[in-house]
């Protein structure tokens, strides 16, 4: 889990939870997703470990791939800010195997994604779910 | 969620989306072009998001028929409408930015403070209708993996003088 809370996105996220308590949220959403030309980016670093045996990028997130990022500030005290992260990811055969553009069209989904699910809906390859949860200190101003 | 990749489709669907009318949703480009104000297009081969603002000195220069017959030419099915009223819209915020608050995981009229909403600014500020649409793609919420297919939407401004278009697919 250690690497995962050294995830870049993640500490954008604290820079998040910085800005929104000077506006009063104590609570939010920052997922981890791969759409537009930046996720491009993003996922030739997230899967240049396998290249340089983790010499780059992060191995959680190679293992991950996007994710669902929410955090909870549980406590302030002074300009100490205890927060609470949660992440989510679930994988499924379908979610491992959508290909670019095509993969994300309900014709993919009718006729592949769901029929491979539904193939693999126990056992090996069957859908996974994975959640990490943390609290840590933020000083935030 | 992990995938198996083929990195040269990058470089092919660069090549596809920089023409904006091919793009997911690409269309609205052609839809009373001289109207068109803001268009904000981010297009990636697992995904992408799409906000425009169209804006006239008149009343009723856009009609909820026109929009829909447009949409529907184009792929796109109507599934549902909702009437907002202005105070309504106070909540619709991102650290204080007007939003349209849409998602992975889709619309809400009751936004979470999710930054997702931030790629979606709201330029109307009245009352409103919201057209949502099925639009031939879906997207996939990053922590779930459940997938919708309702993620385009109209919105025209009560008087008809504005109205913005917001599309989002994949992850």
């Amino acid at each position: 889990m250690d690497m995962l809370k050294q995830h870049d996105h993640v500490e954008a996220t604290r820079g998040i939870i910085k800005a929104g308590i000077a506006n009063g949220k104590l609570d939010g959403k920052n997922n981890y997703n791969l759409g537009g030309v930046g996720g491009v980016g993003k996922y030739l670093k997230d899967y240049s470990t396998l290249l340089t045996g983790g010499l780059t990028g992060n191995l959680a997130v190679t293992y991950l791939g996007s994710y669902g990022l929410k955090y909870q500030v549980t406590a302030l005290e002074g300009n100490v800010a205890t927060v609470m992260f949660t992440i989510n990811n679930s994988s499924t055969i379908e979610s491992a195997t959508h290909p670019p553009v095509i993969g994300y069209t309900p014709w993919w989904s009718n006729n592949i994604g769901q029929p491979l699910n539904n193939a693999m809906s126990s056992g090996p390859m069957s859908k996974t779910t994975q959640t990490f949860q943390w609290t840590e200190n933020i000083i935030w101003k | 969620m992990s995938r198996i990749g083929i990195p040269i489709i990058f470089t092919l669907m660069f090549g596809l989306f920089s023409c904006n009318k091919v793009a997911p949703s690409g269309f609205w480009v052609g839809f009373q072009k001289e109207l068109l104000k803001e268009n904000i297009s981010d297009q990636g081969p697992y995904g992408g998001h799409l906000a425009m603002h169209w804006k006239s000195k008149k009343e009723k220069a856009f009609s909820s028929k026109e929009i829909i017959d447009f949409a529907t030419r184009n792929g796109w099915e109507l599934v549902d409408t909702l009437e907002v009223r202005s105070e309504d819209l106070k909540t619709w915020d991102y650290n204080k930015i007007p939003i349209f608050p849409l998602s992975h995981t889709g619309f809400s009229s009751t936004p979470i403070n999710d930054s997702m909403h931030e790629k979606f600014p709201r330029w109307i500020n009245t009352g409103l209708k919201v057209y949502m649409f099925k639009t031939g793609w879906t997207t996939v919420d990053p922590g779930t993996g459940e997938s919708n297919q309702v993620n385009g939407f109209v919105v025209l401004e009560n008087s008809g003088s504005e109205m913005s278009v917001y599309h989002l697919w994949g992850e």
